[in-house]
């Protein structure tokens, strides 16, 4: 038996048992089926020495065995009575010498109005043929490839590590989970087979809100077949989920930052198994109402932040310099104001490691940016090796609140010793990573629409890392189900 | 179903000079018919109502001006996909979907030596971010 990552403490296993226990039912079958030509991807014989409990010794064996492994992590997760059919290939895909696409994969056949359905409503094939007790591509006429009617088609690129192409970095076919520098396979093609069997939207175009039509031949403005995710997407902004809003309205719900979630009583059970409380700037002071945690953002620049870790008393700085807040050497008083102190000053005008210098400059043992648009706290970018004091960000409104609540404070206080605002990170225990108020998972929808971005991703800011957020993440296990991950709760809500 | 108005004049006023629209009454029936059509067929083309380029006065709209008028419109108002309409005897219905609506997974080799790994919703996507198009989590905003 190959020996897999896992941080699995005994409480975990225990949990894993009993949500397993909960959704027994016969294990799934997955059928895998090659069209490579002779002396290609699965069957290139380049030999190699077996690695990370993979035994292959062709470059071929390990990359076939690779989809066996993730195949037989998919089968023990899901239950369906019809085979589920995936046609794979490994093919020449887009690459530079430093980036490269590695490769894609998703439903290949999609329906809806079949027996066990929800009518009016579009399914992957494998989950309807599982609904329906049924396999609806059968019958479908090959078209030349010999793979027409199958459920799921994916494709990696073959010339990964080659020069031109990431150079020097191919994937790593281990199972164990020790990729090291090389691109994790085993965990990419189980977030992309996650979506072939039904992580995805699938019949929407996020872009315009338009759904596709019966046939699947277009987006269409009115009169489109609706995706069995919809019901589950519910947008706190609109209070509504996506099955009963407008094209405008599922439009800008793709773009409302930490406003989208996944809506279900089993998935809030799930969530709250898995997702650890929430990083914030926990702020301590006399002002009433102001106490609490706040949002925040990190920097590219300075040390790492922590959590927790202590910030300091927050101070201001003047407002309303044309320059800029920061974005000039600090005046006396204002390096007064900071020294030894926490400056918030406001983004805009000049870069933030130029306003963070000078707060440093001026004797500040950390820095906040508040945001100066609406919306959530921005990551800060940037480079300055010589910072040194910590960074972080806040939103806009956080900003509003916190400077009013500097200047307030001192009249809570003594003449001698004024009243404060002071800041550390530290753990919201009443709010989950990645979830919204209600501890609802939320889906990934930023503003502007960037790419990377889908709804059919959980939300980066979810905290154990998913294996369906929209970035790979390196201390992904392959463990599907909570309390680790949330993959298999939500592929349980659509059907499966 | 809507239509936007203000689209519609500006794609009437991409056919020509001498295409004039006259009447704000052709656009509910315009935007009733079948979006999946490639072309509009005659049986609309009376209720599209142009001003002619040589005698300056208002008529029907030939069978070619219609065209004209409404094939950009339509194209607005639905966007194509390459898939193959599936039919099941049980009356299931649906399609063989297309390599652009995969979901494609990428890997960027970051400044510092670190690989950063994203999944695209789609083709298209995913050539982007490989054209250097802003990717989620890096190329942060500096200001």
């Amino acid at each position: 038996m190959l020996k897999l990552k896992s941080t699995l403490t005994p409480v975990a296993v225990a949990s894993l048992l009993a949500f397993a226990a909960a959704n027994a039912s016969a294990a799934a079958t997955i059928v895998i089926t090659s069209r490579d030509a002779p002396g290609v991807g699965f069957n290139d014989p380049t030999p190699v020495d077996p690695v990370g409990g993979n035994t292959g010794t062709t470059l071929g064996q390990q990359r076939w065995n690779v989809y066996q492994y993730v195949a037989h992590i998919w089968e023990a997760a899901l239950t369906s009575s019809v085979p589920i059919t995936v046609n794979a290939g490994w093919e020449a895909l887009t690459c530079t010498s430093t980036s490269a696409v590695l490769g894609s994969a998703g439903a290949w056949n999609a329906w809806h109005d079949f027996p066990g359905g929800v009518p009016g409503t579009f399914y992957p094939q494998a989950l309807a043929n599982k609904l329906s007790g049924m396999n609806l591509g059968a019958d479908v006429p090959d078209d030349g490839t010999g793979y027409a009617g199958v459920d799921i088609k994916t494709q990696f690129n073959v010339n990964l590590g080659n020069t031109g192409c990431l150079d020097g970095t191919p994937f790593y076919l281990g199972l164990d989970g020790n990729a090291g520098s090389k691109v994790n396979f085993v965990e990419t093609l189980l977030h992309e087979l996650g979506h072939g069997l039904g992580f995805s939207v699938l019949s929407v175009n996020t872009a315009t809100g338009w759904r596709a039509n019966s046939d699947f031949s277009a987006y269409v403005s009115s009169g489109g077949v609706p995706s069995i995710w919809e019901g589950f997407m519910y947008d706190n902004t609109a209070g509504k989920t996506w099955l009963v809003m407008s094209n405008d309205e599922r439009k800008n719900s793709a773009i409302n930052p930490l406003g989208l979630a996944w809506k279900s009583s089993a998935m809030l059970a799930a969530a709250s198994m898995t997702l650890g409380p929430t990083p914030g700037v926990k702020v301590a002071t006399p002002v009433p109402g102001v106490s609490g945690f706040y949002d925040y953002n990190t920097a590219a620049f300075g040390p790492v932040v922590s959590n927790p870790s202590a910030l300091g008393v927050l101070a201001n700085i003047a407002a309303g310099d044309p320059a800029g807040q920061a974005c000039n050497p600090l005046s006396p008083a204002d390096a007064a104001a900071v020294a030894g102190k926490v400056p918030i000053i406001d983004r805009g005008v000049c870069a933030f490691t130029v306003k963070v210098k000078n707060a440093q400059d001026a004797g500040a043992v950390g820095v906040i940016i508040a945001n100066n648009a609406a919306g959530a706290p921005p990551g800060l970018g940037g480079a300055d090796p010589t910072i040194t004091i910590p960074t972080v960000s806040i939103s806009q409104a956080s900003g509003v609140t916190l400077k009013q609540a500097i200047t307030d404070a001192v009249k809570y206080g003594s003449r001698g010793r004024p009243g404060s605002v002071s800041g550390a990170l530290a753990l919201d225990a009443t709010r989950r990573a990645g979830a919204d108020a209600a501890g609802r998972p939320l889906l990934y929808t930023p503003n502007p629409l960037a790419s990377g971005s889908s709804v059919s991703h959980w939300d980066v800011s979810a905290f154990p890392n998913l294996l369906m957020e929209p970035n790979i993440n390196a201390d992904l296990t392959t463990t599907l189900v909570p309390p680790l991950d949330l993959t298999v709760p939500l592929l349980h809500d659509v059907g499966w | 179903m809507s239509c936007n108005l203000k689209s519609y004049a500006r794609q009437v006023g991409a056919v020509g000079a001498g295409l004039v629209l006259a009447t704000a009454a052709a656009l509910p029936l315009a935007a009733q018919a079948d979006e999946s059509a490639s072309a509009p067929t005659d049986a609309v083309s009376n209720m599209i109502v142009v001003r002619d380029a040589q005698t300056g006065k208002l008529r029907a709209a030939t069978a070619a001006e219609t065209r004209a008028l409404m094939g950009p419109v339509r194209q607005q108002r639905s966007a194509r996909l390459n898939t193959v309409p599936r039919y099941n005897a049980n009356g299931a219905r649906g399609a063989r979907l297309s390599d652009d609506m995969m979901s494609y997974s990428v890997v960027v080799r970051q400044p510092n030596g670190g690989l950063t790994e994203y999944c695209f919703a789609n083709r298209e996507e995913a050539e982007a971010a490989m054209k250097g198009a802003p990717l989620a989590t890096n190329n942060l905003p500096t200001e």
